[in-house]
């Protein structure tokens, strides 16, 4: 049980058993030689000599990774919390969002190619629907949950319809709709990057594929490595933000506590 | 009105508005076929036994991998609950793996394991595994005091706490993370059939597309969408079988 009692030091073993994959993959990889497995100096004078291009092609990714979902976070958070907030509405659409739901989004690429072609509005038109569950869903039953009482003092204070809404809705169900955000804001990088692969022009998920066209694994490994950081730098800064945004929900629930 | 009244309400509304916008001409036909069309399509499609080859290919896959990640996912996660070493040497890796998108494996994978099974077997089992780990892996930490206080009573070892006490506890949440992972095996089977380029549902969507045949390539996606349904029923199913103990534990708790 050492394990649950003490979650906070898993920095060490952690460290010493990637430092020793990492170890064993370049000893093994250069005992075999085979060109299917390069060493991880390989990967890292790839990532050096591409370093410019990596960045570049990052770059279009992360931005249409962040086009689409700006583009549902400002269309799904006010539809949610409407949703949420008139349940005659509700009760007709919540069987279409599960109905949607369901159907993969990279399985739209090829209608997002038919109408808006293979430039970057197709790609974030992709990210845009991928990007739109988690955060529509996450601020329907957040809505949903407010307390009641919240509500009613709004009413009793002559708030509109639209005050509510923005005024007491949207702030208390800011913690579980920040869920949403993180979720959503993982799967756009995702989304982003598999579309790219698919409707070739650039951005990182082209740079892999042109990588194994012409045979160059370690920069495909590089590409990978990229990937992974900059996925893992939105992660933190995403729970960063959170953070601050819900200082005060925090520090109300530490307050309840003591 | 009942739930699949409104449901019905909702769906008939939105083929509707879709045969309104078709007929509008706002758009052209050939992008946007009418209901009939598509329907027609559809049936014309579960006609088709080479459309059923390549949907059983496809099901196999997601299925077959998500099964396969959940048994490696769960047996890795209870080693890790028994040696917390483990856990804390994985722990960095998962959070690298977890960000990886399992499309952008696919062209180094195909360089390694060719175009066959081999290929999609990996691509679909690393979508599941490291979301089935980390659930498995957070669910068995969370293990109530008293039940292990019990267990100890009872006189069992490290082993039979986990695989008796520890594990049936931690099934409902584990089958939470199965069910995300199951829809990411669905996304990747598609992508990895996309780019793999050869058969499955990914490979038709593509074909469809890139030939212009629209109310075909709009029947797919409703197949598309009714796997998706499906993967969650078999989850679900499969939870009711292993942990409905526990409803009605909750519900008796309730009562």
């Amino acid at each position: 049980m050492s394990s649950a009692a003490h979650p906070a030091r898993h920095g060490a073993p952690g460290a010493v058993f990637v430092g020793g994959l990492l170890l064993a993959w370049e000893g093994a990889a250069r005992a075999l030689g085979s060109p299917g497995l390069p060493p991880l100096s390989a990967v890292l004078a790839a990532l050096w000599a591409d370093a410019g291009e990596l960045v570049l092609q990052m770059g279009w990714t992360v931005a249409r990774a962040a086009a689409g979902f700006a583009l549902a976070l400002a269309v799904m958070l006010p539809l949610g919390i409407f949703i949420g907030r008139t349940p005659r509405v509700g009760q007709f659409v919540e069987p279409l969002i599960d109905l949607l739901r369901p159907l993969p989004p990279l399985a739209i690429v090829p209608v997002a190619m038919l109408f808006l072609g293979t430039g970057s509005a197709a790609k974030v038109a992709v990210v845009f629907y991928g990007a739109s569950f988690p955060l529509l869903l996450n601020a329907i039953d957040a809505t949903r949950a407010t307390h009641p009482m919240l509500v009613n003092v709004g009413r009793s204070i002559g708030l509109t319809r639209g005050e509510i809404m923005r005024e007491i809705d949207l702030p208390a169900a800011l913690p579980q709709i920040m869920g949403g955000v993180r979720l959503s804001l993982a799967i756009a990088l995702l989304i982003s990057v598999s579309s790219e692969m698919l409707l070739s022009t650039d951005g990182v998920g082209n740079y892999l594929m042109r990588a194994q066209e012409t045979f160059r694994i370690a920069s495909g490994l590089a590409g990978l490595l990229v990937i992974a950081l900059v996925s893992l730098a939105i992660n933190a800064g995403t729970r960063r933000i959170e953070r601050r945004l819900l200082a005060w929900h925090h520090e109300r629930h530490a307050l309840a506590h003591d | 009105m009942p739930a699949w009244a409104r449901a019905a309400v909702g769906f008939g509304g939105l083929l509707l508005v879709w045969q309104a916008i078709v007929l509008s001409r706002w758009v052209p036909q050939l992008y946007v076929p009418g209901v009939p069309a598509i329907a027609a399509a559809l049936v014309g499609l579960l006609r088709d036994p080479a459309f059923w080859h390549h949907e059983a290919l496809s099901l196999a896959r997601a299925f077959g991998g998500l099964a396969f990640a959940t048994l490696t996912g769960v047996g890795v996660a209870l080693l890790a609950a028994r040696h917390a070493v483990v856990a804390r040497a994985l722990a960095p890796i998962v959070q690298v793996m977890l960000s990886l998108p399992p499309a952008a494996l696919v062209p180094l994978s195909i360089f390694a394991l060719g175009l066959g099974w081999e290929l999609f077997a990996f691509i679909v089992w690393f979508a599941a595994f490291w979301t089935v780990y980390a659930g498995a892996n957070n669910a068995l930490r969370a293990s109530e005091p008293v039940q292990l206080q019990v267990a100890r009573a009872l006189g069992y070892g490290p082993w039979e706490t986990l695989l008796k006490v520890r594990l049936p506890a931690a099934t409902p949440e584990i089958f939470t993370a199965i069910r995300i992972a199951g829809a990411g095996c669905l996304m990747a089977t598609v992508a990895a059939e996309m780019l793999a380029g050869r058969n499955g549902l990914g490979f038709l969507l593509y074909d469809a597309a890139f030939s212009l045949q629209t109310p075909t390539m709009f029947a797919l996606l409703v197949v598309a969408g009714a796997n998706g349904v499906l993967m969650n029923r078999v989850v679900l199913a499969s939870r009711g079988r292993v942990a409905s103990w526990h409803d009605r534990l909750s519900e008796m708790a309730r009562a």
